[in-house]
């Protein structure tokens, strides 16, 4: 079904009315566009056409909108930005001297390049380059695993770096929360100089001193004292007193 | 010093060196010896390679003076580098490149403008060979990249400076044509003016 509008100056079918207004062949302006959409929702608003019939006109309608919109804004001055204004015809003979003579210049230099490419300096680093290896004398043979081994040892034996090594730590203040742990758990207190011995080292003294902090701060032990000066004992929290 | 001193130790110097060596790097090395002396001991050497038919020659280029060998040994040395032919550089880079030369420094859109075409592709030919570089920024709109030659560039086509090019076959016209009338209807007028008060 085709969609006939009726305006003031068209009757007829909705599409040669637009393609019309596009082509300049009619002045959008003598057509009440209110009329047009007015008729359009009548018959929206009409039962019996469906959903594509009634979706068909819409953008017919749309562009004739905009056809109309386009009209009514002041039109700005055409001018190309990218200065493809009228070039003069001796700005065109002037740019395509100016080309030729470069054209020429370029032949020149190119002369030039291959004249100065038949001289030769100090490659830089290319002494060095003495083309391939020299192939070897004789049949080549296999070499034995000993042999090998016994080459790299050479290289081994002349390596001058010094090797350092890395000891992995000993103590971790984890492992020794865990040991104090345990130890609080058989025997409740403990005297705090029970926990060192002078043969151990500083690095375990310090671990064990911070692991006995960390349960401290994690109120499983704490440390107590019988009197001013006295012995500082390490105690277990029991959970029913933390509580 | 002797003057057979200063011939050796110019010798010495361009033989270990692979770059132009400049004349000023020459005289910080021989304070005692004036430039003008330098310059004509290298000529004196240049004579002395040309009549005991040696294999080498000083040349100056890119604003100092390097040993290489002569033309016409140019195949085998070649051929012993194993570089079998000449690196070219193809007609549209030398277009591009021959335009930054003279105009230096200039814009890419400069560029395009003389040779109405994309010149992306050889001028980044020309930036990775390092005939060319960024020489700056135009004080324009988006303030754009000027491009101008480096002395690898005189290097390669054997150029004491940028004022050894080959003179362009007429000098090109500043400005565009069109543009000129406007400026001559305009301007004459308060020159009579001002030459009238004086």
């Amino acid at each position: 079904m085709r969609y006939e509008v009726n305006a003031d100056l068209y009757e007829g079918p909705l599409p040669l009315l637009v393609e019309l207004a596009k082509a300049n062949l009619i002045d959008v302006f003598l057509i009440k566009l209110v009329g047009l959409t007015n008729q359009y929702l009548l018959r929206v608003k009409a039962a019996g056409i469906d959903l594509n019939q009634l979706a068909e006109p819409l953008p017919l309608l749309g562009s004739l909108i905009a056809i109309k919109a386009r009209g009514l804004l002041p039109q700005a001055p055409v001018t190309d930005e990218d200065e493809e204004v009228p070039v003069s015809l001796e700005e065109l003979e002037r740019r395509l001297k100016e080309y030729e003579q470069f054209k020429t210049v370029a032949q020149l230099l190119a002369e030039l390049h291959a004249l100065q490419h038949q001289h030769f300096g100090r490659q830089p680093g290319a002494p060095v380059d003495l083309g391939p290896e020299p192939e070897l004398a004789g049949t080549p043979f296999e070499v034995s695993l000993a042999d090998l081994m016994g080459a790299f040892g050479k290289v081994l034996s002349k390596a001058t770096a010094p090797v350092y090594e890395v000891k992995a730590e000993p103590w971790t203040v984890e492992m020794k929360v865990q040991e104090l742990r345990v130890l609080l758990t058989v025997r409740h207190q403990v005297r705090f100089l029970e926990l060192f011995t002078p043969q151990q080292t500083k690095l375990e003294l310090v671990v064990t001193f911070l692991a006995l902090l960390e349960l401290m701060r994690q109120r499983v032990a704490r440390a107590v004292q019988e009197r001013h000066f006295g012995d500082i004992v390490i105690q277990a929290i029991e959970p029913a007193t933390n509580q | 010093m002797e003057q057979a001193d200063v011939k050796q130790v110019i010798e010495a110097v361009l033989l270990v060196f692979g770059q132009p060596v400049a004349l000023k790097r020459l005289t910080e090395l021989m304070p005692d010896v004036e430039a003008v002396q330098l310059r004509a001991t290298i000529q004196s050497l240049n004579t002395e390679y040309e009549s005991a038919g040696r294999a080498f020659q000083i040349q100056e280029v890119a604003g100092g003076y390097q040993l290489v060998t002569k033309q016409e040994l140019a195949p085998w040395v070649r051929k012993a580098l194993q570089s079998p032919k000449a690196d070219s550089v193809s007609a549209a880079t030398m277009e591009t490149l021959a335009i930054i030369a003279y105009r230096q420094p200039i814009t890419k859109a400069e560029i395009e403008a003389i040779r109405g075409v994309d010149v992306t592709a050889s001028l980044d030919t020309l930036l990775e060979r390092k005939f060319a570089r960024i020489a700056g920024r135009k004080d324009s709109p988006g303030r754009p990249f000027l491009y101008g030659t480096t002395p690898e560039f005189l290097r390669h086509f054997g150029l004491k400076s940028i004022e050894a090019l080959p003179p362009m076959a007429t000098p090109t016209i500043p400005e565009p044509v069109a543009a000129a009338p406007a400026q001559a209807t305009s301007e004459p007028e308060p020159a009579p003016a001002a030459s009238d008060g004086s």
